[in-house]
């Protein structure tokens, strides 16, 4: 009990008053865990109902409710989408420990019912989507590689970037405004392949969910949206797993228990194999001289352990990797004399997260969660070379690394409110750039030079959600958080209000509004906004100020009970300040140089940027249907993004790239009988606003020491043809629309099921634009190697890249 | 039959790898746009003459790359100020619209107005400051040279920001005019400098190499201009320098109200050296 009165008072300063209502009628707690039957994998989200008195919770983010309310006796409901509604008769006489275990729906004959408490209309909270892990599995995808940010993408507010990228763009927001967290763990480059796919293996996930607005005090650090994955526990009864082959990647997963009920292990893996197929061709056309391709692969691995009724420990990590390699490796004859002619090269980037979590349930209304956490992000060069004796080696490498304790507590009073608080602490460790040059023969050019950044960021938080009579939720919250750079000195604070809330109109319709002010203090230096690895993560300086976002959001949520889906409109307004890009003509080169230069104070990125400040506006309508036979959605947002800074386009306001008049999706998965399932989208979008030249003139240079302009006649050497551009990103993309299918026969075998999945991307083969460049009619393209005739007239030439793709994978679920 | 397969199965593979194509684009919102009339001239009371420099653009699109931007020489170009208008007349050899500043003076301080009309009524027109005298201002108070390990001279300019003022918004460009005696002569388009990246103490350095034993000589000049002029030239020079597919097109900077190019204004300090 002192314990219990201990926590209340750290962590619940801003919500005394709840405590101190006088309790008249005994009132006794309900608590514990909602599992999944046979795996034992605990639930998030779940509704925890009790209709005698209209009211309920979720379990939190670990399967833990709570749920206090006078003696009585009752029925409680436990309900969660795709699963079967679990009740229970409670006489409520002392505090109960209640686990519940929900049991998956597997026939489609089985009747399935909307239950109220799943309704987006209830909730207080606004402009937050979670995306089931079955319908990411159905939803159809380039060459079968199912990708969650794929999916995100598809969401209302949130825009994609080029063709195939998997770059998110939130609400105007830039992909460094994204808060990606895996099992608690930040993950700061989430793209392979040059951002063609997202590095989440959806095998190891247990939930996604995506939140675009309304930002609980809980998450703090990003400007624009916080992107919240858990990994799968693992199977606590039997160990299972599923392997399959698809185009270009095969993976698997394997999970069961350590000891039977009590702990068990979860491991996915996954790899490309391109290199490995095109290996022959490259080592045949170089006569065996050549190895080279370029690969990605992908581990997530996870533990949990029941230490006791009230303790749990989960371990879980990713790591994974992009690696372009290049192996040469020649012996000729040369000067009475073999010589041996060795090089290797290496360019690669991957992220690792670590993270130990301890949940230790202090009371039946106290649920606290320690996590201790790490997060890495490299990028490298690696190149090696052998000429007779002679050694040459250069590293080059540039990343990120985080420490990080967090410490959150549940706390839940009543059903009235339910409390979190909570501290996070990161340790940062920027690496712009390290150097490290080796020559065996010249040993006076050896050159090593490694500088780092140390920073501190802090997050103290509290939000409660309460209840205001039968109408009225809110979520209301405060975070402080701070960063300090060490070295030169300097610290920033600041204050970040939270608000959201929704007001019951009639049941099953609500209205709702937001209110989030947000801070970064990590920049993401990007020439390209294409996700490149050689992008570079920067903290906030004495010079580079934090960027800070102000969002408001009001709208409507409907829930079409009989028809079992919801509807929703919302409308923003998104003030950024502070936001960070390069000076026109900088890049990562640049940049590098400079870190690289011997005096320290002129280790300056920050001559390379400059700040501005931005805005985003529009409405999203999101109308959804999770269960059933046919499931599905369909999105449409029409928003307008403008920034501007003082030292690009002359300080003139501009649309970025990412600017979409209109985006809409339609998802459609259909379970035509138990074992054949048709899923198909389609998207539609304005393009993108880039900068395409209009016309060319000659620019003279002044020449210093001349009287004004110089004569063409005389100093042609001052003079270079220019393209103007009809000011920044004044011209417009294609629009980009595309229709996916896919249909996946499953089977139940003897050991298991087999999924045959045969899938089509850009079904009516559209060519949507990847870049633009001028060409000639006579020129036959940057593929075709001619260059055409300069008589030629100029065009304007598209080039597109993933038109119509079929492909085709297989996998197997096997049971113990 | 084996080896066929094995063809197919890798011919396939690349295929779906390299499955990029081209083609005109059509459906873009470009703005289509006709050719427009480009002013370049800039002025300074260091000149003995104003030269304006008149073309039209080319229109990217249904142009080829051999088509060469026409110079125009029967516009009518008059600059004036508050109190005295003249008219730059075509100069044949230079190809260029000129007037003597004896005829013409060009003041510190004073605001200038260039307007320039065609036979068929299309016209632009631009404005300009010319900075006005300071106290305070940039000196350069060294110029020097070292060879490094790579046989290559290289010289050093020092220059010092004196009596920092917060009061005017000055823009400046550090460049430099390098004379090796038959091997070598050059402009170095230079550093630009707005006055918030001016620091109390700045080094310039550039780097030559010379085979000769012959002298070479530096001229370095400091330029304090109007923010047209400045803004101009570092995006000239950006456009210079810059490359790549993905890299985002510098935007060049024009003030001419109606066509394109840029009616600036400045005065320049110089120091001569002869380094070897």
């Amino acid at each position: 009990m002192l314990k219990y009165k201990t926590f209340l008072l750290i962590f619940s300063f801003l919500q005394l008053p709840i405590f101190t209502i006088a309790q008249q009628i005994p009132k006794y707690t309900i608590s514990g865990y909602v599992q999944e039957k046979g795996s034992k994998e605990l639930l998030p989200g779940v509704s925890v109902y009790i209709p005698s008195i209209k009211n309920g919770t979720v379990t939190n983010s670990y399967g833990f409710y709570s749920i206090t309310i006078p003696k009585d006796t009752f029925t409680i409901i436990f309900s969660y989408v795709g699963f079967k509604k679990k009740l229970f008769l409670i006489n409520l006489n002392q505090d109960i420990e209640l686990t519940a275990e929900l049991e998956l729906f597997n026939e489609l004959n089985e009747i399935v019912i909307t239950d109220k408490r799943n309704s987006i209309s209830d909730k207080p909270q606004m402009s937050n989507i979670d995306i089931p892990i079955k319908q990411l599995k159905e939803i159809p995808a380039i060459m079968g590689e199912k990708d969650v940010f794929k999916v995100i993408q598809l969401l209302p507010g949130v825009q994609k970037g080029s063709e195939g990228q998997t770059g998110i763009y939130v609400r105007g927001g830039g992909p460094d405004q994204n808060l990606i967290i895996l099992d608690d763990a930040p993950v700061y480059n989430a793209q392979h392949l040059f951002g063609f796919f997202s590095v989440f293996n959806g095998d190891a996930l247990k939930s996604v969910e995506l939140t675009k607005g309304g930002f609980p005090a809980r998450f703090g650090g990003r400007l624009s949206s916080v992107i919240e994955m858990q990994m799968k526990d693992g199977n606590k009864e039997k160990t299972t797993g599923e392997f399959s082959i698809g185009a270009i990647s095969s993976r698997g997963v394997i999970e069961g228990p350590i000891k039977k009920g009590k702990s068990s292990f979860l491991i996915s893996a996954r790899r490309t194999y391109f290199d490995i197929l095109t290996q022959p061709i490259i080592l045949l056309a170089s006569e065996g001289t050549t190895r080279s391709g370029y690969y990605f692969y992908d581990f997530n691995a996870k533990c949990n352990f029941i230490l006791t009724p009230k303790d749990r420990l989960f371990i879980s990590g990713y790591f994974g990797k992009d690696n372009m390699y290049l192996r040469y490796k020649e012996k000729y004859y040369d000067d009475n004399k073999y010589i041996s002619l060795e090089e290797k090269f290496n360019f690669y980037w991957g992220n690792r997260t670590a993270t130990a979590r301890w949940a230790h349930q202090l009371s039946n209304k106290l649920y606290l969660n320690t996590s201790a956490i790490y997060s890495n992000f490299t990028f490298g060069i690696d190149l090696n070379s052998k000429y007779d004796n002679e050694k040459f080696t250069l590293k080059y490498y540039s990343g990120i690394s985080d420490l990080s304790i967090k410490s959150t507590v549940d706390i839940i009073p009543n059903t009235m409110h339910s409390i979190k608080s909570g501290i996070l602490i990161t340790r940062h460790f920027f690496t712009p750039s390290a150097i490290a040059i080796k020559n065996s023969e010249l040993p006076e050019s050896n050159y090593e030079n490694k500088k780092g950044l140390e920073t501190i960021e802090t997050g103290i938080f509290t939000e409660d959600i309460m209840k205001i009579g039968k109408k009225i939720q809110l979520n209301t919250g405060l975070r402080i958080s701070s960063f300090s750079v060490l070295k030169p000195s300097k610290t920033y604070i600041n204050i970040e209000p939270r608000f959201s809330g929704n007001y019951i109109i009639t049941p099953g319709l609500s209205s709702k509004l937001s209110w989030a002010t947000m801070n970064q203090y990590l920049h993401l230096l990007s020439n390209t906004g294409i996700g490149l690895p050689t992008d570079l993560w920067v903290p906030v300086t004495d010079k580079v100020k934090p960027q800070r976002s102000h969002q408001i959001a009001a709208g409507f949520a409907k829930d079409f009970y009989d028809y079992g889906f919801s509807a929703s409109i919302e409308g923003y307004y998104k003030l950024l300040e502070n936001i960070i890009t390069y000076k026109d003509g900088a890049s990562f080169i640049t940049v590098a140089d400079e870190i690289d230069s011997e005096d320290t104070k002129s280790i300056d990125w920050q001559n390379n940027v400059t700040q501005g400040n931005g805005k985003s506006y529009g409405t999203e309508i999101l109308l959804q249907k999770k269960e059933g036979k046919f499931t599905g959605w369909i999105g449409y947002t029409l928003s307008w993004t403008k920034v501007k800074f003082n030292e690009i386009n002359f300080g003139k306001e501009f649309f970025p790239r990412h600017d979409r008049r209109h985006d809409a999706s339609i998802v459609g998965i259909y379970e035509l009988n138990k074992n054949i399932t048709i899923s198909a989208t389609w998207v539609y979008g304005t393009g993108n606003a880039i900068s395409l030249p209009q016309s060319e003139f000659i620019g003279i240079h002044h020449n210093p020491g001349q009287s004004g302009i110089s004569s063409l006649k005389n100093y042609y050497i001052n003079s270079l043809i220019v393209t103007e551009y009809g000011g920044k990103n004044s011209s417009r993309m294609a629009p980009y629309h595309r229709a996916d299918i896919s249909v996946m026969f499953k089977k139940q075998k003897k050991k298991g099921e087999r999924t045959i999945e045969l899938s089509v991307y850009n079904l009516y083969n559209r060519a949507n634009p990847f870049f633009y460049y001028i060409g000639t009619s006579g020129y036959k393209g940057i593929l075709g190697g001619d260059w055409g005739n300069s008589d030629s007239l100029r065009q304007l030439k598209q080039v597109s890249i993933f038109r119509l793709i079929p492909s085709l994978s297989y996998s197997f679920k096997f049971k113990n | 039959m084996k080896q066929y397969f094995n063809k197919f199965i890798y011919i396939l593979i690349s295929a779906l790898f390299l499955y990029s194509c081209e083609d005109v684009a059509t459906n873009v919102k470009i703005k289509q746009v006709e050719k427009q009339i480009v002013v370049q001239c800039f002025i300074s009371p260091d000149d003995d003459t104003v030269k304006a420099m008149l073309s039209w653009s080319l229109p990217v699109i249904g142009t080829s790359y051999s088509t060469k931007p026409e110079l125009i020489n029967n516009a009518s170009v008059i600059i004036y100020n508050n109190n005295i208008s003249d008219t730059l007349e075509w100069n044949n050899n230079l190809e260029l619209y000129t007037i003597s500043t004896s005829k013409f003076k060009i003041n510190k301080g004073e605001t200038y107005y260039l307007q320039v009309k065609l036979l068929d009524g299309k016209n632009v027109f631009a404005n300009c400051t010319v900075p006005a005298t300071q106290n305070n201002t940039l000196a350069l108070y060294k110029v020097d040279s070292m060879t490094n390990s790579w046989d290559e001279t290289i010289i050093e300019y020092t220059y010092k920001y004196n009596n920092h003022s917060n009061s005017q918004n000055n823009y400046y460009r550090i460049s430099s005019e390098i004379n090796v005696y038959s091997e070598y002569d050059e402009y170095v388009q230079g550093d630009f400098k707005s006055k918030n990246e001016i620091k109390n103490d700045n080094y310039y350095t550039n780097s030559l190499y010379s085979f000769s034993n012959e002298p070479i000589y530096v001229k370095a000049y400091i330029i304090n201009s109007d923010y047209n002029y400045f803004q101009y030239h570092k995006t000239l020079q950006n456009a210079q320098n810059s490359f790549g597919i993905f890299s985002e097109p510098n935007i060049i900077f024009s003030n001419i109200k109606g066509g394109l190019g840029c009616f600036g204004a400045y005065y320049s300090y110089s120091v001569e050296n002869k380094i070897r």
